[in-house]
């Protein structure tokens, strides 16, 4: 994807997640003025970028959003529920368009009309409380609604200069007095003719068609191998009808269609006949001083003048009836008067007549003349800039700007510099920009403009720099820049998996060292190098410690990024069902890995539409059990040790655990015993269940056949836990419990039949050293008894299909394992523990991934591999 | 009949629908130096017209009719102009 | 080699600014509000801004006077670049110290039209 795209989509979506934000902010504080502020300006940045690309429906929406922040700010409209729902619903389209962008390049064209009815909406709202907005002409906000002709479609999509001059010149009026007009290509199917299409027909009806042209796409081959029912042709079209009507009129082929709104400078095309003599030297010499006073009268009459010895077909008349046409349209646009003066000079004709190509004479014409035009009018806004007040405490700074700005517009010959440091200088002794102005008045009677005596800084602009025909899009690609100093930098995530795959391998090479100290040491008799060694060991150690923190630093998100959808989905949700939460949101700069983040937010939503559904009561019910009338919802992040600790606090009605039983019961999850015996905490766990629903009804928010099993399913996929605990009436708090990152875990090392195997550190409850005369045998399961609880014990051999009987140390001790799975715990009968340590999990590849009873292999120091137990499946 | 071809010369006439195009190409392949005689015609369909344009013969009259002539006139002349 | 400094807040504005620029071998940098840029113009001196009105912390018109002021700051040109095409909204930027001004969006040769003549030749 082009990488300017790019920062756009990225840039956009954090745009909107803060406008969605402050939106909600803006309920709860309507009058705050700079939440206002940075919610319009968050807007108006959007709408901004935007303008790069031609995306006119985002524009336009984005346009109206910017319009109603504005009077909004301004505070002549209160912020209302209404319009934080109108922009919302902008900003949620507008993020549509964002996804359909990242996966096509582009939207379809289909939501054009979605964009002007809620463009309407939102202008709907600034017309109805502000009453300076309606006095606007309509056709004042359609054009500023319309982008400027945009990135990507700088130039009409074929060449204007088919248009016959009388022709472009009625359509620049209509645009100079604010009418809009589309350039339209379309391009049909080649084999639309078997579609029933009639394409001629089509564009010959176009709505508010000016001007129109049928082009053969490809050179005609001979007449012997032409297709006559292969299409190849192609239409251009000129429409005033506004881009909603034609759209809408080629709904049927959207693809083939390319539009363009028109600006003044794709119109102004002075490219037709031969060039004349060399009167109109003469005439640039009356002209140009006329022009820089703003003589317009004088001026006038000169080009008529000039115009009436030219034949109409000469190249010059063609400019000079445009200079008198801008004139009169455009008085004060000295810039495009400027340069279409300058198109008359001998230079510009050159360019413009020795090149066959006449897309490159245009771009070498537009280069020469713009540059002109452009010096002119930067000279003369620093003349306006001297004549400010010198009561402004920054006076002198601009002063010095201004002389800047005349430095490098002004020829580089040593006299004019000098006279113009001079002036500069007394300019600032006196605090006035008087002497500048004296030395320009001097110089404008000296200096003749570019067009006759070619400064030395000038031509060089003109020539060597005039600019390629198509600066555009090749300008764009290359965007290998240096320089900027950037705070933060978008990385692929995959060189950054790279990156903690390799820290991976190099903790566990580096584990090697003390194998070969010792080997040095023992084998060798080296002890002063084993020392040595170890030192070095130290050394590494630590580095590699560090570097592996620094490198899961990298993949760390707050959980802010997914805490930060839940004020507008509670506040959606709630108010669809008549409940008033809420949301109160802590800790959310805690941080864990990504894809510790990223698995939490589909739990987290599940969880928190559960308690809107059924946890919080109406607000009538709530007075009534005497609590305040609004819930709240509090959703709270706090980091304990390696673990992120989630916690989901409502103030509703709670769970009932004789509910919740009896409901058990009918589903048959439980049976008529362990009703009778089972404690509430663990009725609540019931919910946990497959196949549990509190709900009497499916709801359509949290129902949908979703039930908490999947939520807590989806936490211990990540190594995650789930607590549950309620009290009736009072509420109901979920915690979950997620480790901080998932690349490095802590195991501990075990041995069994001769063999060494890890057991995650998150299952590990203690270790225990039980003699074999406190192993009870219970029906067929072993038994024993630990701190007054009847523990089960499973002999790890056994359940990985081993034969070998556990063995017991000299004091006829088992070595037991307690392990936690579920909510229970059991103990394995293990040979020997070993230490426990830090490895990487790989998941078990190909045909080993159908083992579940191993979580993982892990690479140990010596290079051995260590086989990871999943305790749950092996229970 | 929309097309009524002459010794050297075919007439279009009314409306010259999708079918002739095929008609109008392979007599317009045996006449390289036939005229055209659009001036009562009323509507061409595009594939006939691609022949048209792909043939540029010369054109003896254009159709009477304004919208349709200025179309046929810029198509049929810009690809004359190329063909030269 | 002619520096630019780049002042605005959208990271999409100053990247198509950047390259538009950097392709034609100017050095470009870069501050994301008025605050930002003074302090970067307190470190070294640059030839043109580009100067964005609506920004966080200190906006185009604040940024300017207070650059303005400050006689230590080399005085560069700056073009203001704005979205407002008034005359009312160009009249406001001269006066707080801009010296050019462009509408947004700024076609690529328009950029460098105006950026090129305030360098001026070397």
């Amino acid at each position: 994807m082009d990488p300017l795209l790019e920062q756009f989509l990225s840039e956009g979506r954090d745009a909107l997640q803060a406008i969605g934000e402050q939106l909600m902010q803006l309920e709860t504080r309507p009058g705050d003025a700079s939440l206002v502020a940075e919610l319009f300006r968050h807007v108006h940045t959007l709408k901004g970028n935007s303008g790069l690309f031609s995306f006119p429906d985002m524009t336009r929406v984005l346009h109206a959003g910017e319009d109603l922040m504005a009077v909004v700010r301004d505070g002549k409209q209160p912020f209302t529920e209404l319009t934080a729902d109108s922009l919302l619903q902008a900003a949620d389209f507008v993020d549509l368009l964002f996804d359909e962008i990242e996966n096509h390049g582009s939207y379809a064209a289909s939501h054009a009309g979605v964009a002007s009815a809620l463009a309407d909406t939102l202008r709907r709202q600034i017309a109805s409380s502000d009453p300076a907005v309606p006095e606007l002409a309509p056709g004042t906000l359609a054009l500023a609604a319309e982008p400027a002709p945009a990135w990507g479609l700088l130039n009409p999509p074929f060449d204007l200069a088919a248009v016959p001059e009388p022709q472009r010149m009625v359509i620049y009026q209509h645009l100079c007095q604010g009418g809009q007009v589309f350039a339209v290509q379309y391009q049909p199917e080649a084999e639309c003719f078997f579609q029933g299409l009639d394409p001629l027909h089509q564009a010959m009806h176009t709505p508010g068609q000016l001007w129109g042209q049928v082009v053969a796409r490809e050179p005609w081959p001979e007449l012997a191998l032409l297709d006559a029912y292969r299409c190849v042709l192609g239409f251009h079209l000129l429409s005033d009808a506004s881009r909603d009507e034609l759209e809408e009129y080629y709904r049927y082929t959207p693809d083939a269609i390319t539009l363009h709104a028109l600006s003044v400078e794709d119109l102004i095309l002075p490219l037709a006949g031969p060039s004349g003599g060399p009167i109109y030297e003469d005439f640039i010499a009356e002209a140009w001083p006329l022009l820089l006073q703003g003589d317009a009268a004088a001026l006038r009459r000169a080009t008529d003048a000039v115009l009436a010895l030219s034949s109409p077909a000469l190249w010059q008349s063609g400019v000079l009836r445009w200079l008198r046409l801008v004139m009169a349209e455009e008085p004060y646009n000295y810039v495009r008067q400027q340069a279409l003066l300058q198109c008359l000079h001998p230079m510009t004709l050159l360019a413009a007549n020795s090149t066959a190509n006449p897309v490159q004479d245009k771009a070498a014409v537009v280069g020469l003349d713009m540059a002109e035009g452009t010096r002119a009018e930067v000279l003369r806004i620093q003349q306006q800039v001297l004549q400010l007040p010198v009561s402004d405490d920054w006076h002198v700074g601009r002063l010095r700007a201004a002389a800047h700005s005349l430095r490098a517009c002004l020829p580089a010959d040593s006299q004019t510099q000098d006279q113009l440091q001079q002036a500069l200088a007394q300019a600032e002794a006196l605090r006035s920009g008087q002497p500048l102005l004296d030395y320009l008045q001097a110089l404008s009677g000296t200096v003749p403009p570019a067009a006759h005596t070619p400064s030395p800084a000038l031509p060089e602009v003109a020539l060597s720099e005039a600019l390629p025909a198509e600066p555009d899009m090749s300008l764009i690609k290359r965007s290998d820049s240096g320089g900027g100093l950037s705070r933060s930098l978008k990385v692929d995530q995959e060189k950054i998996d790279h990156l903690v795959n390799l820290i991976g391998e190099m903790v566990v090479s580096k584990n090697a060292l003390p194998y070969l100290a010792q080997r040095a040491e023992s084998v060798y008799h080296c002890r002063e190098l084993a020392r040595e060694l170890k030192a070095q060991y130290v050394v590494i150690n630590r580095i590699a410690d560090e570097m592996q923190d620094a490198i899961l630093q990298v993949r760390m998100l707050p959980v802010s990024s997914v805490f930060q959808r839940f004020p507008r989905l509670v506040r959606d949700i709630s108010r669809r069902l008549g409940k008033d939460v809420r949301l109160v949101l802590q800790g959310e700069e805690t941080a864990a890995d990504k894809t510790i983040i990223e698995s939490l937010g589909d739990p987290l939503v599940h969880i928190v539409r559960n308690s809107l559904d059924h946890g919080f009561e109406l607000p009538a019910q709530r007075q009534a059990a005497g609590k305040p009338p609004y819930g709240t919802l509090t959703l709270r992040a706090v980091q304990e040790a390696d673990r992120v600790i989630i916690d989901i606090i409502d103030d509703g009605a709670g769970i009932d655990p004789e509910v919740v039983k009896r409901k058990a019961y009918q589903r048959g999850i439980i049976d008529e015993s362990t009703l009778e015996r089972l404690s509430d905490q663990a009725a609540i766990n019931l919910v946990f269940a497959a196949g549990f629903s509190t709900a009497e009804v499916v709801s359509d928010l949290s129902g949908r056949g979703v039930g908490m099993d999947v939520v807590r399913s989806a936490i211990e996929k990540v190594n995650g836990s789930i607590q549950l605990q309620s009290q009736k009436g009072r509420g109901t708090q979920l915690r979950l419990s997620l480790p901080l990152s998932m690349a490095i875990s802590n195991v501990m090392v075990i041995q069994s039949d001769c063999q060494l195997f890890g057991v995650p550190m998150d299952a590990v409850v203690e270790t225990v050293r039980v003699a074999r005369r406190d192993i009870h045998t219970i029906k067929t399961s072993l038994t024993t008894v630990l701190r007054g609880r009847i523990v089960p014990l499973k002999a790890l051999n056994q359940l990985l299909g081993m034969a070998a009987p556990p063995l017991c140390n000299e004091d006829d001790e088992f070595a037991v394992l307690l392990v936690r799975f579920g909510g229970e715990v059991a103990g394995l009968l293990v040979d020997d523990f070993h230490a426990t340590t830090s490895v990487i999990i790989k998941p078990l590849s190909s045909v080993l991934s159908g083992l579940t009873a191993y979580a993982g292999s892990a690479l140990m120091g010596d290079g051995s591999v260590l086989m990871v137990l999943n305790v749950k499946e092996l229970l | 009949m929309p097309i009524e071809f002459k010794k050297n010369l075919v007439v279009c006439r009314e409306h010259v629908g999708v079918e002739e195009a095929e008609v109008l190409l392979s007599w317009l392949q045996k006449h390289r130096t036939a005229q055209i005689d659009l001036a009562s015609c009323c509507y061409l369909h595009p594939a006939s017209l691609q022949v048209l344009m792909a043939a540029a013969p010369r054109v003896k009259a254009w159709p009477e009719q304004a919208e349709l002539r200025r179309w046929l006139q810029s198509a049929i002349t810009l690809s004359q102009t190329e063909k030269r | 080699m002619k520096r630019i400094l780049i002042v605005d807040d959208a990271a999409t504005v100053r990247l198509y600014h950047r390259t538009i620029l950097t392709e034609q071998g100017y050095q470009v940098d870069e501050a994301m509000n008025g605050i930002e840029a003074l302090e970067k113009l307190l470190c070294g001196a640059y030839d043109v801004l580009l100067v964005d009105v609506n920004m966080p912390k200190l906006d185009g018109y604040g940024f300017l006077r207070e650059m303005r002021s400050n006689l230590q700051i080399h005085q560069a040109p700056a073009i203001m670049v704005s979205t407002e095409a008034d005359q009312e909204d160009k009249e406001q930027a001269f006066a707080a110290g801009a010296n050019d001004y462009l509408v947004k969006p700024v076609k690529p040769e328009q950029l460098l039209l105006h950026v090129r003549l305030l360098l001026g030749a070397d």
